[in-house]
């Protein structure tokens, strides 16, 4: 016996001393073979041999001593080849901005005003996309669609490059002194001066709610991503919006990443009766179910369930519309194919970004990262499948350059003749 | 099982259906010689996944020869069992999914899922000894204590097999057995264990006694802290000695191990040590606080008891063959640090091995793998088992006649 172990090691030394880099890709490969229940129809053998191949030409120099940073690119590359945006490689310091944004506390670490913007096509203006609750830019009104065209006094067009217009914000923003800000808003194309000062700020998103003045409410939710927070917020805002008597909303649904599915369900019991998903992995070794109904959330897994009253429960009776585009992701697409096949609302935008029927799991690697993989399937309560994209009922193109360009929203003005309510502007 | 608790959130699973391109036997052996191949760190020769896989191959080949795709999940099994034989150390292992909801209870402060009638029992030729009666539970409620022969479970013979049988019918069952020679009968009802697994304080004759069955833990339940509120008792009911009977005692999770031990020892710790690089983990405990360390940041407050405490009492640990990895632990780190002489047997054989629960395996089960070599703080491995300072077996006939010798040992050390 003992003579047999020593040949047996003998025999395998040269792969058991298999170098970090070769552990690394091991790990990553298996759990992409083994788990990836995505729609990825590429041959996975055949993927991570090609890569293997990648792997070995890379490490060559180094042999048993290849670090995890030569696996990594070679690793990140192989998963850009399934071409989903549920499989992906998280670094160390990907991992801890994604428990950050659970917790709901993600300190941007530098000053920040809180505007995520891009460049508007045929100039060096700026046109804003995003802005983070609670912000700079939120607290002095700055919104979606608004065009920068100045940052203290001069003009953009003046700057040589988009490049230059980013850094030019930048350091405005980081000399933490005040920042005027010239935008052009809404149709009128009105021209206003804003001066708001960088701070830290927190990164992590949450639901919001504005009333406009027609007495339409817009409730936003950019993710689901801050644990025990996002859905709860949701409904404190939906009851808000009653109490303020809105006559209608519209479920502001561009651009939500996705997030937790909990927060996902927990928010969709805001607009129907019965929120429900079930989950299956690739083997079917686990059914999870995910329900609310009559108060309660209930987990159900495998049989075993467990349930939670929720005291904060609301229900949003009114007419709505549900906004979405192409970057609608995830737990996005889950509520707005919920709230369509429940009919209490019609779609509006464009189809989304065609992750809606799946789940990713994050496994961890030996370098401190993670592969997230596309785990699970999801099921409505009668085992259709969910739809992979949400189409709209009522399809409306837009472009940025065209809101960047007319101060009109497009979608929006459709939500709202959805709605049965004449656009009368901001 | 010594499983570290992060991992062990709520992944319960059932296995029912087959897969998507192999058979599920083949499924199965590629996910459990991975988990094993490429995650081992224990004392035995492991080779890594792929030459696991090709060493075990032909064997579920030949049981899956008339099945082909078809081949079930039970053929891959056997060899997976096969593989953890081979292996042959104490911690890897296949564990069903009702082994980890029993260890989520004793998490929780409560006893197994399963009915039963609340006895440890050790199987011999002449009957079951049996070596703890669980107060509140109903055999000890009939009156059966530590030393009972029990001969006879509903009329037959009795065997731990017979034992568990009539426990799982859920229904009342006549028990005969013998104290130091008298036959006596009594009729139990299996039933839900309470929260009876907790460890249990006995003051006698200025000597604590305190019994630690295992070493879990939980959000709402701490073996340390019962071990910490024990310890604080007995000084403060002047006790001059105290002894920890951690003979037969399952495991738990190795820092409520750490944690346990502080309540003598004050300050100490453990690096996990893992096959790949820089990965390491350095766990350490003070003033009731356990920090844990990854290798390369800086270390984070992981736990910390609610009334932590710091006792003088000598003190006494028992093992014998059964104390079993965070439990061959709790007597270590005493041992170790000059705190406690320990008594009875050499233990199991787990010390120093760790790992996760990996799974769900795609047939609803888990596997321990020992991936975790466990070093003290200044880097050297520790031992693979509890050598006692003073060694006593652990004598069944013994204990059936009335004595314990172990006990009495510790006893006369303290006198």
């Amino acid at each position: 016996m003992r003579k047999l172990l020593v040949t047996l090691a003998l025999l395998l030394s040269p792969l058991s001393l298999a170098s970090p880099a070769q552990d690394l890709f091991d790990q990553a490969s298996f759990y992409l073979q083994f788990y990836y229940y995505g729609p990825a129809t590429l041959n996975l053998k055949e993927l991570t041999a090609r890569y293997q191949e990648e792997l070995d030409r890379a490490c060559a120099p180094q042999k048993d001593t290849c670090a995890y940073s030569r696996a990594v690119p070679i690793i990140q590359q192989m998963v850009r080849e399934l071409n989903d945006n549920h499989t992906y490689y998280l670094s160390r310091e990907d991992i801890r901005g994604v428990r950050e944004s659970r917790q709901g506390n993600a300190p941007s670490r530098t000053l920040r005003i809180g505007i995520t913007h891009l460049p508007v096509p045929g100039s060096r203006d700026r046109l804003i996309v995003d802005v983070v609750e609670g912000g700079p830019a939120d607290e002095a009104g700055l919104a979606y669609g608004d065009r920068i065209i100045a940052i203290n006094g001069r003009l953009l067009s003046e700057l040589p490059d988009d490049n230059q217009v980013v850094q030019f914000l930048n350091q405005s923003v980081q000399s933490g002194r005040p920042v005027v800000l010239t935008i052009l808003r809404g149709p009128e194309r009105q021209r206003l001066e804003v001066t708001l000062t960088g701070r830290e700020i927190n990164l992590a998103r949450f639901p919001s709610l504005k009333i406009r003045p027609n007495g339409v409410a817009v409730l936003k939710i950019p993710d689901f991503d801050a644990q025990g927070q996002v859905g709860r917020r949701v409904h404190e805002l939906v009851r808000e919006a009653q109490q303020k008597n809105a006559r209608a909303m519209v479920l502001e649904l561009r651009g939500n990443s996705g997030g937790l599915l909990t927060e996902m369900i927990i928010s969709a019991a805001a607009f129907i009766d019965d929120a429900y998903v079930a989950l299956m992995d690739r083997y079917q070794t686990e059914r999870n179910e995910f329900r609310v109904r009559d108060g309660r959330l209930t987990i159900t897994r495998n049989g075993r369930t467990e349930s939670t009253e929720l005291s904060f429960l609301t229900r949003w009776r009114g007419p709505l519309a549900v906004l979405i585009d192409g970057n609608t992701a995830s737990g996005g697409e889950y509520l707005a194919s919920a709230i369509q096949r429940a009919r209490v609302a019609p779609l509006v935008g464009v189809p989304t970004l065609g992750i809606g029927n799946t789940t990713t799991r994050p496994f961890s690697l030996i370098d401190g990262g993670a592969l997230s993989i596309s785990y699970n399937r999801a099921f409505f309560a009668d085992g259709t499948p969910f739809p992979a994209r949400a189409i709209p009922d009522i399809v409306v193109e837009s472009s940025l350059e065209q809101l960047a360009n007319t101060g009109r929203d497009l979608p929006f003005e459709k939500a709202l003749e959805a709605l049965g309510i004449r656009p009368t502007g901001r | 099982m010594a499983l570290r608790k992060a991992l062990l959130s709520g992944l319960v699973a059932l296995g029912l259906a087959g897969s998507v391109l192999a058979s599920p036997a083949q499924d199965l052996f590629d996910q459990a010689t991975f988990l094993i191949g490429f995650y081992y760190n224990g004392p035995a020769k492991v080779p890594n996944f792929r030459e696991l896989r090709q060493r075990y191959q032909p064997e579920l080949q030949r049981l899956c020869a008339t099945e082909g795709d078809r081949c079930g999940f039970d053929k891959a099994r056997q060899v997976i069992q096969r593989i953890v034989q081979d292996i042959a150390d104490p911690f890897t292992m296949l564990l069903t999914r009702e082994q980890l909801i029993d260890e989520q209870r004793y998490g929780a402060g409560l006893g197994p899922a399963a009915p039963w009638v609340g006895l440890w029992v050790r199987e011999t030729p002449r009957g079951l000894v049996v070596s703890e009666a669980f107060p509140g539970e109903p055999a000890f409620e009939a009156g059966l204590r530590r030393g009972d022969l029990i001969t006879q479970v509903a009329g037959q013979p009795a065997t731990l097999a017979r034992l568990s049988a009539a426990e799982a019918s859920r229904s009342a069952f006549s028990l005969g057995y013998s104290r130091r020679g008298s036959a006596r009968t009594v009729t139990l009802t299996p039933r839900v264990a309470g929260a009876t697994m907790q460890p249990r304080l006995e003051i006698n004759n200025n000597i604590a006694y305190l019994r630690v069955y295992h070493l879990y833990s939980s959000e709402s339940y701490s073996t340390a802290q019962r071990i910490h509120d024990a310890a604080r008792r007995a000084e403060q009911a002047g006790a001059r000695g105290m002894i920890i009977d951690l003979r037969d005692a399952l495991t738990g999770y190795d820092s409520e191990a750490l944690l346990s031990a502080a309540a003598f020892i004050g300050k100490g710790g453990f690096i996990y040590d893992r096959r790949f690089e820089g990965q390491d983990e350095t766990y350490t405990v003070e003033n009731g606080k356990l920090f844990v360390q990854p290798e390369g940041e800086e270390r984070e407050e992981q736990s910390a008891l609610e009334r932590p405490y710091l006792a003088r009492i000598p003190l006494v640990v028992l093992v014998n063959r059964n104390t079993f990895n965070s439990a061959e632990m709790l007597a270590y780190f005493l041992q170790a640090a000059g705190r406690a002489k320990v008594v009875g047997e050499p233990t199991a054989g787990a010390l120093g091995m760790s790992g996760s629960a990996e799974g769900p395996l795609i047939n609803g089960e888990f596997i321990a793998v020992s991936s975790l070599r466990m070093r003290n703080l200044d880097s050297s491995p520790f031992p693979l088992k509890v050598s006692p300072d003073v060694v006593v077996e652990d004598d069944l006939e013994a204990l059936v006649a009335g004595r314990d010798r172990i006990l009495e040992r510790a006893l006369e050390m303290l006198r």
